[in-house]
């Protein structure tokens, strides 16, 4: 490290100032008469204390706070190694503070701040019904239930978004001949995927071409997860998974 | 200002410019090592001295200081609020002993 060089090389040459300083004195005051001894001490109590003029002479460079403070982590660093127990206890104290608040993090990053995973999440909005005089459904869950007239006049006759679908959530049972299992999925109006900008890995989506009475297309999306965890990835999974549901 | 006097005179080290002073001053005054290296230093990171290590007369390694072109403005302009004060304090205190007069 070069600025420790320097900063050793400073301190030397201020060592050697003085140095030369306490010399000099001593040489003048053996030439006046003076014995060396005498002339030693004489100079010294002249001087006054060594280590201190060092010490206010090398805090106008500057650097004081930063060479206290290297004093101060040594020091710190020395009481810790002293107490081998209060210093495994602190580290592990810090290290589950910080692992416990990581994940916690993680928990919320994935659930709250992470955006949805369709094109424009900003310009999603949900449709709730206000006036509740003339509201007709099923408005006691989170997420109420119109009936299907209203979601139908809702989609003919809506402004001010670029397009509107339905959903509702439901639990099909998914038997692969033998044992049968529930698995969580949605009912949705046609125009689903295309509203939510959401395209398919492999085949199709639903269209709105789809979404009439009797289309006579028993089919259904599944997600990347469901297709790895329950069929292993197969692309043979997605005839016998139609003809499942 | 004194220390910047002295260098007027020629590069010197610490030692040279404290005995300089001192008998220069007639002895009345004493720089003391304390207060001596901190200014010099101060002075050095101001620019308005240059240091280097050089061999005395006696051919001991020292540490001369030399005055710079703007350590020589500053000494002008210290000079002249030095010699203002003092003429200021020596109207003040005349005026003090005329009045003190019977």
């Amino acid at each position: 490290m070069s600025w420790w060089r320097f900063f050793a090389r400073r301190k030397r040459d201020l060592h050697e100032e003085i140095e030369a300083h306490l010399r000099m004195a001593v040489r003048d005051r053996v030439e006046r008469g003076e014995t060396p001894g005498e002339a030693r001490a004489a100079a010294a109590k002249e001087f006054g204390n060594v280590p201190l003029v060092k010490d206010v002479t090398r805090e106008t460079w500057g650097w004081q706070w930063l060479e206290s403070g290297a004093q101060d982590l040594k020091y710190a660093l020395r009481r810790l190694l002293k107490s081998p127990g209060f210093t495994i206890a602190a580290i592990a104290t810090l290290a589950l503070g910080i692992g416990a608040n990581t994940a916690i993090f993680e928990l919320l990053d994935a659930v709250l701040l992470q955006s949805l995973p369709v094109a424009n999440p900003q310009e999603l909005a949900e449709v709730r019904v206000v006036d509740m005089d003339k509201a007709r459904g099923n408005y006691s869950s989170a997420y109420p239930a119109v009936t299907n007239p209203i979601w139908e006049k809702l989609r003919e006759d809506h402004q001010g978004f670029s397009g509107i679908a339905a959903w509702t959530d439901t639990v099909f049972s998914r038997d692969s001949g033998g044992d049968a299992r529930f698995a969580n999925g949605l009912w949705v109006s046609g125009d689903f995927f295309r509203v939510l900008g959401v395209r398919p890995i492999q085949g199709r989506v639903f269209t709105a071409e789809d979404d009439r009475r009797g289309c006579g297309s028993p089919g259904a999306v599944i997600s990347y997860g469901f297709w790895q965890q329950e069929y292993a990835s197969s692309l043979f999974a997605f005839a016998k998974a139609t003809s499942g549901l | 200002m004194l220390i910047l006097q002295t260098l007027q005179w020629g590069p010197q080290h610490g030692y040279g410019i404290s005995q300089a002073i001192r008998v220069r001053s007639g002895e009345v005054l004493q720089v003391e090592t304390g207060s001596l290296y901190p200014a010099l230093h101060r002075l050095e990171r101001q620019a308005w001295v240059r240091s280097e290590w050089k061999l005395t007369e006696s051919n001991q390694r020292a540490k001369y200081y030399r005055i710079t072109a703007t350590g020589k403005k500053q000494l002008a302009s210290d000079h002249g609020r030095w010699q203002q004060m003092v003429e200021a304090i020596g109207a003040i205190m005349s005026g003090e002993l005329e009045r003190g007069e019977p």
